[in-house]
Formats: structure tokens, C-alpha cells, sequence
């Protein structure tokens, strides 16, 4: 029997789900607008400069949560995973590396300091929130809250900043490499006014007090 | 009866409870309720039937929706905290080389782990570089914590940052699109615990078995004990024979036990996969991160997993429409016959493809429609997911970490909410 061949649509088409007025649902309640524009992105080239510079649409998918609209547009949850691995890294070797007195350490590196509250609040999401809240690079993101009337901890804000601050890491090893990602961080996380480590020892002491 | 209503409140918004009133406790105030609507002091005996009739069809009886208080359902934020048990001290929170764990007394002299054969033996089968010494070895191999000798504690913690970041890297460049779930079990499937076990066993790690008494009895040198995984206590090598099929859990095996599946991580396998972790963080610290690297590839990333197989879809047809939809793909997907045969018979065959426009994104071959239509389906979601970039020559896009590196691939846009 010969094969029968034609084309046709066996059924389906997509079923449309109940729209929003897009214009509303890709606009935050403060007013901004969805869109690589310049005062979406300021703050974020700003604090990148020219040095660690990245495309802007990578610089919107950066502030980007996957809680807003769905998750449709472009979020940051691969770049978070990527900038969170460089960044553990990088903290992992910056406290071992320095001197030490223990005569413990193995071909010099301190390894008794893994494992300890700072060796893992350097990196973690406390310290990351605080420093996006500090340096106002949360200002814009684009993300929903739950209920965006409690607190920074609480509303959700803290963990959507600090894994917009890993996004912004994991972004400038995805177009600089690993080495310029790690010099971004030496440079901007843990020199300047506010540090990392500041954050990070005066959360752990008001928690030891 | 307010104090009865106060308490409901309070009790459904306690942190962790649910939305849904608990029915129990509605049952007990509307109980209340009536008792105390039938034991109001009616004056006179014939308005009361009737004012109870009115009170009784009020809506009031019903539980109302009461107003609501402030939920604080978000757990706080979880500190790390300092082991006590390792007897830390230091000068100042960020004065990194202050940390010193006072539990441990010394370190292993490299004279003495030169003396054992295992050591050399596996020293040489992983082709560690000479730098690494044996006492480094001998400390990735050593779980005990109580025994005075610095155990391998911060080489895994090293080692596991290593391996997380190197398999994390080459996932997320090459194949830029694997849903999260996938990516965590792929990181799972190169670093799981098992795995790294697996992966020790296979390099012929042993396990130090043998209590204090059997070695003086078997007069066994000292140093070999140095060259075998230690992570048993004297008791639990005493305590040798063991019921076939029975294994009491320990508290560490407690910990990792899961309560859906009722499996464990076996203290074994925590073992040789904390030794393996370890033998990476050693190479990092005598041999540099390029030699680090060179090992984890050639050791860990050089396994093939088989991430095809670890995609299973729920809803695939629905799942495309939002891949498609998120793309901004202009013409709606449809899912098209391309042929068939044997329609009335009893083995009919059928070819679907999920088509956009001109654009045909995957077929699938099927003994029904609505089997070929699936299989198109779940094909053109694989081959999105699958993608894997290659250079402007064809070849294999470079990695983050290595030198002259130019990024040519794509990152991925989060998965879709279905």
C-alpha cells in the first residue's frame, strides 16, 4: 500500500490564557517601565563602568527576577548561578591565601577558617542584600513581591537583591572571563566604602552580642 | 465569646499555618455560638423562639471572614554558626589566618606518611604532580575528628568549591538552555555525593577497618593506617559483626535521611566522597587552580552523563506554546499530520511535527495521533533545551576560566512558567 502523504493540522492551536494589558503588567508599581532604557540601567553601568562593562540587554535580564511577569521576559537565574559559584570560589581562596599563624595551614593556606561564619556570610545572601540596599543597586529591579508592605527581609527584597548581585557577577564572567570576574570582585565588593566583609563581620557580631 | 474569636485568629495566623481555617475549631465557636444564643435570659417565653429563628437565619452564625492580622510566614534568615565542637579560636572575626580549630594537636609529618604504600600507591595511580606531598593525602583521607591529627574538614570545603564552580561552568556554557531542574541534577550527577564515592571506590580507597587490638594482634605497622580512609570510631570497629539487613543509623545518617523516599546517605559514602572532594582541594593547595582544573576535567567532567534522559514532561504541548510565546515567535505553534499509514488497521502509523510558520521545530513518530503529536513535541522541547553552542570555526566554545577567553555562546533566559 502506498504511503499516504499531505499535510494538515491534526488539532490544536495555542490556547491563548486570559490577557493582561501588557503595558500594565510590564511596569512596576513605582512607575518604571520593563526595557533597557538609561534610567533602568544607570546604576547597574554605573557601578560596572567601562571597565567591566556589559550589553544592556544582559544588563536588563541582570535586574530582572523571575517573579515578574511570569518569568516571560529574560531573569538572571542562570547568571545568579553562574556569579554565585565565582564568587564562593573567589571568597574561598581570598581567605586562605592570606597569612597565617596556624601551623596547621597546609603549604600555607589557612584551611580551619573554611567552614566558619565569615568564610560563609562573606558570600552569602545577607551580605550580598545588604550591599546592593548600600550602594542603591536595587533601586530598579524588576521582580514581584508577595506583599511589598513588609520589610526588606521579609518581602523578599533581601533574596532578589542578593541574587541580582550574583547575576551581576555571574554577567561579567559570561562576557569578561573568570579572571576579570574575580577582579571586579576584589575591586568593587571588598575595597571601597562599603565592603562585603564590613557588612558581613557586623552582621555576625550584632548576631554574637 | 470575643476571647474565643481572638484565639481563632491567633491560630490561623501562626507562622507555618495554613490558609484554610481549621474546621475543627470553626465547629467549636459556632457551638459556642448557639450555646450561648439559647442561654440568653429571655425575659419573655414567646418572643424567644422567635427571636431565636431570626438569630439562627442571621448570616452572622456563619464563620465570617475575619479580618486579617499581619501572616509572617517568611522563615528569618538562618546564620551560619560556629562548630564549638572543633574548639575554634581567633583574634578577630576577619583575621582569616587567626582561625585555628584547638581539637586538632598536629598534622601528620611527611616522614612518616612517607612510609606507606597506599599512599604512594594512590599517589601515583591519580598522577598527582610531586608537589603534592603524602601528608596532604594522608589528611584528605582522615574523616576523624577526635583523634588529634587535622582531619580533612576544610580540604572537601575547598575541594567542593572547586568542583561546584568547574561543573557549574561547563553546563551553564554548554548548554545554555537546560531547565534548572536539569542543570541541579546534571551538578548532581558530576558531584553528587554517591557519585564522588563511586568515583573514590574506583580509585581504590580503603577503609581503615581494623581496631586498635586486631593491629597490635596482627602486629600492623603504624604508618599503615595513614594510607586508608579512617572514618570509623574504635566502637563502631569493635562492633564488627553486623545483622544482614539491618544498619542502625547514626546521627550524621539521621540527618541526611529523607523522609518521602526513606533513603539515607550512607556513612560510608559521605566518606570516600569527602575524601575525594578533598584530594581536589589538596591539589589546589600545593599545585595551583590550572593544575585543579586539568584534574576535575579529567577526572570528574570526563564522565558521560546522559542529561537527555533526565528530562520528563508533565504538560510538553503547553510547555512549548510558553517557550514559543517567550521567544516572541511571530506565528502560533501547531502541531501538523505528515504522514501516515494504515489508518484502519490494526498497526497504524503516524508522523506529527510541531511547526511554527514554515519552521519545523521537531517530529515524532507515533501508533496514534495523539502519541505522534506528543513525540513532536517533547522532540522540539529536547532539541531547545539540548542546544549547545559552537565557536565562529566550528569548534567548541571556550570557557569562562581559560585564557583568551571570548564569549561566543548564549545565556540562558530562565526557564518557563507552565
Amino acid at each position: 500500500m502506498a504511503l499516504r502523504i499531505f499535510t494538515r493540522s491534526v488539532f490544536m492551536q495555542t490556547r491563548m490564557p486570559i490577557r493582561k494589558d501588557p503595558s500594565k503588567v510590564l511596569q512596576l508599581a513605582t512607575g518604571e517601565k520593563y526595557g533597557a532604557t538609561e534610567s533602568n540601567l544607570s546604576s547597574i553601568k554605573l557601578f560596572l563602568a567601562d571597565k567591566y562593562a556589559i550589553p544592556d540587554d544582559l544588563a536588563l535580564q541582570v535586574i530582572t527576577h523571575k517573579s515578574f511577569t511570569n518569568g516571560l521576559k529574560p531573569y538572571n537565574e542562570k547568571l545568579s548561578a553562574m556569579g554565585s559559584k565565582v564568587l564562593n570560589l573567589f571568597l574561598a581562596k581570598f581567605v586562605v591565601e592570606g597569612a597565617t599563624t596556624n601551623d596547621l595551614a597546609v603549604n600555607g593556606k589557612n584551611l580551619d577558617v573554611l567552614g566558619t561564619p565569615i568564610a560563609k556570610e562573606l558570600g552569602g545572601r545577607m551580605a550580598l542584600g545588604l550591599f546592593a540596599q548600600s550602594t542603591k543597586l536595587n533601586n530598579t529591579m524588576f521582580w514581584k513581591s508577595y506583599n511589598s508592605l513588609l520589610s526588606f527581609q521579609e518581602s523578599g527584597e533581601l533574596k532578589v537583591s542578593a541574587q541580582m548581585m550574583y547575576a551581576l557577577v555571574g554577567a561579567v564572567t559570561f562576557i569578561h572571563g573568570k579572571k576579570a570576574a574575580e577582579a571586579f570582585v576584589r575591586e568593587k565588593l571588598l575595597e571601597g566604602p562599603v565592603t562585603l566583609e564590613g557588612i558581613a563581620s557586623e552582621f555576625l557580631e550584632q548576631n554574637q552580642a | 465569646m470575643i476571647s474565643y474569636i481572638n484565639y481563632f485568629v491567633s491560630y490561623t495566623n501562626t507562622p507555618g499555618s495554613c490558609r484554610t481555617p481549621n474546621l475543627r475549631k470553626v465547629f467549636q465557636i459556632q457551638t459556642l455560638q448557639k450555646l450561648e444564643i439559647r442561654s440568653f435570659p429571655f425575659t419573655t417565653p414567646n418572643i424567644a423562639p422567635v427571636m431565636l429563628r431570626l438569630l439562627l437565619r442571621n448570616s452572622r452564625l456563619a464563620p465570617r471572614r475575619l479580618p486579617a492580622t499581619t501572616r509572617i510566614t517568611v522563615a528569618s534568615y538562618n546564620t551560619a554558626q560556629l562548630d564549638t565542637s572543633l574548639g575554634p579560636k581567633y583574634d578577630s572575626i576577619t583575621d582569616y589566618g587567626s582561625y585555628r580549630n584547638s581539637v586538632f594537636t598536629h598534622r601528620l609529618p611527611e616522614s612518616t606518611a612517607l612510609q606507606s604504600p597506599q599512599l604512594a600507591a594512590l599517589h601515583s595511580r591519580l598522577r598527582l604532580p610531586q608537589e603534592y606531598t603524602f601528608s596532604t593525602l594522608s589528611q584528605a583521607l582522615n574523616m576523624d575528628k577526635f583523634g588529634g591529627l587535622a582531619n580533612n574538614f576544610g580540604l572537601s570545603t575547598l575541594g567542593k568549591t572547586f568542583l561546584s564552580y568547574y561543573i557549574s561552568e561547563h553546563l551553564l556554557l554548554k548548554y545554555p538552555r537546560l531547565p534548572m531542574p536539569v542543570h541541579n541534577a546534571a551538578v548532581d550527577a558530576y558531584m553528587g555525593v554517591e557519585v564522588l564515592a563511586e568515583i573514590g571506590r574506583s580509585w581504590g580507597i580503603e577503609v581503615d577497618r581494623s581496631s586498635k587490638l586486631d593491629k597490635a594482634l596482627a602486629k600492623e605497622p603504624e604508618f599503615l593506617q595513614y594510607g586508608r580512609l579512617r572514618y570509623l570510631s574504635e566502637r563502631s570497629k569493635e562492633l564488627k559483626a553486623e545483622e544482614t539487613g539491618v544498619h542502625e543509623l547514626s546521627a550524621e545518617e539521621l540527618q541526611t535521611m529523607n523522609n518521602s523516599t526513606h533513603q539515607f546517605v550512607h556513612r560510608e559514602t559521605e566518606a570516600f566522597a569527602s575524601s575525594v572532594r578533598a584530594i581536589i582541594g589538596g591539589i589546589y593547595t600545593h599545585c595551583g587552580e590550572e593544575a585543579t582544573k586539568t584534574f576535575i576535567h579529567s577526572h570528574i567532567l570526563s564522565r558521560k552523563v546522559p542529561l537527555q534522559e533526565m528530562f520528563q514532561f508533565s504538560r510538553p504541548t503547553m510547555e512549548l506554546a510558553r517557550v514559543c510565546e517567550k521567544l516572541g515567535l511571530e506565528d502560533p505553534l501547531e502541531i501538523r499530520l505528515i504522514a501516515e499509514t494504515g489508518r484502519l488497521s490494526s498497526h497504524a502509523i503516524f508522523m506529527a511535527g510541531a511547526f511554527v510558520g514554515k519552521e519545523k521545530l521537531g517530529e515524532g513518530v507515533g501508533s496514534s495521533l495523539g502519541e505522534a503529536k506528543t513525540r513532536a513535541v517533547v522532540n522540539a522541547l529536547i532539541s531547545y533545551y539540548m542546544y549547545s553552542p559552537i565557536s565562529a570555526e566550528g569548534t567548541e566554545i571556550k570557557l569562562p576560566s581559560e585564557e583568551k577567553y571570548q564569549f561566543e555562546g548564549i545565556v540562558g533566559t530562565g526557564d518557563v512558567a507552565i
